[in-house]
């Protein structure tokens, strides 16, 4: 120490302690990391209307789970004695005009259209995935022709195309399921595509690149983490959007055919006998509206909490 | 814009070929037909006749070219379930009805959502414009069809306001008049659209609100109203014109349900009918129809959204 030292520096020498720098470690992080999921699920949880709709949801889909079995009645018996009874004590929503106890049909038939939406959702964004990543990765005059297709699949409005593809598959189950799937999966498949071609002009992966890592190390690290925002807000699209063609088809009498029955089967009945039974037609009204409401208030609100461009 | 406009038309041509040709051989695929059931209980020889006759007879291949030969001329054949009925003959008497349910439904949809949209951003923030956000919320939540449904239980028949439950205008009244049967199908068709063309014009209109150009107006004392229909609704324009075509392919695949559920006299309810039976040359037929209109919608709004947005230059390399 040098004894020219201005007086103000010896000053604070004498009345503070020299701290060793190296048992600080200024780098620690205090508080907890967060990441993008547990973020996304808090602002899921601020956001009060889609916590109220994803009860309602959860309650819908309990009660097509186990609502058969709360009435205690069969939904296939026909009692000729007991038709068109009004809801009441017995018959909670009523029965329809083959004596069928409608609570009992109703969840069966909500249990049917939330089934045929998630299967068909799942196989559209599968469908979707591999055919836009192809796309995406193999490029040049694949990536030209393989757009054409695209483009012609969604050049014949949605409806029509599951119609004319009932009509060559058959009524049933799978073949309604991969109607519903093949007329939708084109937006899916132009999303991936997107996501990839932005992803490999993207400065990060050159650098993982160039750092040494391979295509599975881009795929897995970058690309999926990436794309699973999208995909479930696809997925949170998809289903609403299946719930109602398949319910149209099943009421045009395309769709389901007996004894199979979703709720669009229910409207067709309910809307040949509102005139003096309206219940029959409000009751499966009422169902598909709110759960096609709750699906899509929870898609909106998914939305903003998984789309980085919208928060604020 | 002219290369661009020739590439478009040319990729138009072979999406419609495309569609024609895949329909053929799927429906050439299905075991059985109307045919089939309609002439089950006849002799042998006599099938054998019908068969000939319409030529289904003959390979695949020999058809799917005769097929095509004759569709290139516009002709797609004769029903097989109801004799005499080709594809023109239904158009001819149906599509009347179709494009005034369906231009009503546009209009409607469009002009109502606008004023809404503009409302809500005009207000923004306050109860006016939750009050259209929520509408909005439940109208693009709820289907079309239950919203048909529901309308028709409260507002026809007997009960409500006393509006015909089903049907459509006819004879002289076939393009003007007859509203009361044409107000249910309408609005329960178009509130969807409301919907949609309100959010999309909120969301522009507060786009081009804080545009410079806005505020120079203001400036340059401009009223109020000149300075949003000259600049802030005039911007907004761009993005509502890309929904148009949307609109109408939405418009065309509701319209089948819509007239099932008012019985309607269109071509949807047609096609429908058609499924249902298997009749292959009129299904083939309206398939095509329908996805031409789409494709040209498509094909307009393309061109449309470079002559709106002066700032979009068409190229012929646009994808």
């Amino acid at each position: 120490m040098s004894s020219n030292e201005p007086i103000a520096t010896t000053d604070l020498r004498r009345r503070f302690e020299l701290v060793d720098q190296s048992t600080l470690n200024a780098e620690q992080v205090v508080r907890k990391n967060i990441g993008f999921w547990s973020d996304a699920w808090r602002r899921f949880r601020q956001n009060k209307v889609a916590m109220f709709f994803a009860a309602i949801l959860l309650i819908l889909i309990v009660l097509a789970i186990f609502g058969p079995a709360i009435s205690g009645k069969d939904y296939i018996t026909i009692n000729g004695m007991e038709k068109n009874i009004a809801p009441c004590s017995e018959y909670w929503f009523g029965t329809d005009n083959m004596g069928r106890d409608m609570f009992a049909r109703s969840w069966v038939a909500l249990r049917t259209s939330l089934i045929i939406a998630l299967v068909s959702a799942v196989i559209q964004l599968v469908i979707g995935c591999v055919y836009g990543a192809i796309m995406g990765s193999v490029g040049g005059v694949v990536d030209e022709v393989m757009m054409r297709i695209v483009e012609v699949f969604s050049c014949v409005p949605n409806l029509i195309l599951v119609t004319l593809l009932l009509v060559v598959f058959g009524n049933g189950y799978p073949q309604l399921l991969l109607a519903l799937s093949i007329s939708s999966w084109t937006g899916t498949a132009r999303l991936v595509r997107g996501q990839v071609f932005k992803l490999r002009e993207s400065e990060y992966v050159m650098a993982a690149t160039a750092l040494g890592g391979g295509r599975m190390h881009n795929i897995v690290k970058h690309l999926l983490p990436n794309t699973m925002g999208l995909l479930i807000l696809e997925m949170a699209q998809a289903i609403p959007n299946v719930i109602f063609s398949e319910t149209s088809l099943s009421f045009l009498g395309i769709g389901l055919q007996p004894p199979n029955f979703s709720l669009g089967s229910m409207l067709a009945t309910g809307q040949s006998s509102m005139t003096f039974y309206p219940y029959q037609l409000v009751i499966p009204c009422a169902l598909l509206a709110l759960i096609v409401l709750s699906f899509n208030v929870i898609g909106d609100a998914l939305r903003d909490a998984l789309d980085p461009q919208l928060r604020t | 814009m002219a290369k661009f406009l020739i590439r478009r038309f040319i990729y138009m041509i072979i999406t419609i070929f495309l569609v024609f040709t895949a329909t053929f051989f799927m429906l050439a695929a299905i075991p059985g037909n109307a045919l089939t059931g309609k002439i089950a209980k006849l002799p042998e020889s006599s099938q054998q006749r019908i068969i000939q006759k319409y030529g289904y007879d003959k390979p695949v291949g020999e058809r799917y070219v005769v097929t095509l030969g004759n569709a290139l001329h516009g002709d797609f054949g004769e029903s097989i379930v109801n004799a005499g009925d080709t594809v023109q003959s239904i158009l001819s008497e149906r599509l009347p009805v179709t494009v005034r349910l369906n231009t009503q439904q546009i209009v409607f949809g469009v002009i109502i959502g606008i004023v809404l949209g503009v409302i809500a951003a005009m207000r923004r923030g306050t109860a006016v414009d939750y009050g259209i956000l929520i509408f909005c919320m439940f109208m693009t939540s709820v289907p079309s069809l239950v919203i048909a449904l529901i309308f028709q239980l409260t507002f026809a028949g007997s009960s409500g306001l006393g509006l015909p439950i089903i049907g459509w205008p006819s004879g002289d009244e076939l393009w003007f008049g007859g509203w009361q049967y044409t107000i249910l199908p309408t609005i329960s068709g178009a509130l969807f659209y409301v919907a949609g063309y309100a959010r999309t014009t909120k969301i522009a209109m507060l786009d081009s609100i804080y545009q410079e150009c806005t505020t120079t107006a203001r400036a340059i004392g401009m009223s109020e109203s000149e300075v949003v229909i000259h600049h802030v609704v005039r911007n907004s324009f761009i993005p509502i014109i890309t929904y148009l075509p949307q609109t109408i392919a939405g418009v065309l695949s509701g319209s089948l349900f819509i007239e099932r559920v008012f019985s309607i006299p269109g071509v949807g309810n047609y096609y429908v009918e058609c499924i249902s039976s298997r009749d292959i040359p009129m299904v083939l037929g309206f398939t095509v129809f329908y996805s031409c209109i789409t494709v040209v919608a498509i094909f307009a709004s393309d061109v449309l959204y470079g002559v709106v947005d002066p700032r979009i230059k068409i190229t012929g390399d646009k994808r």
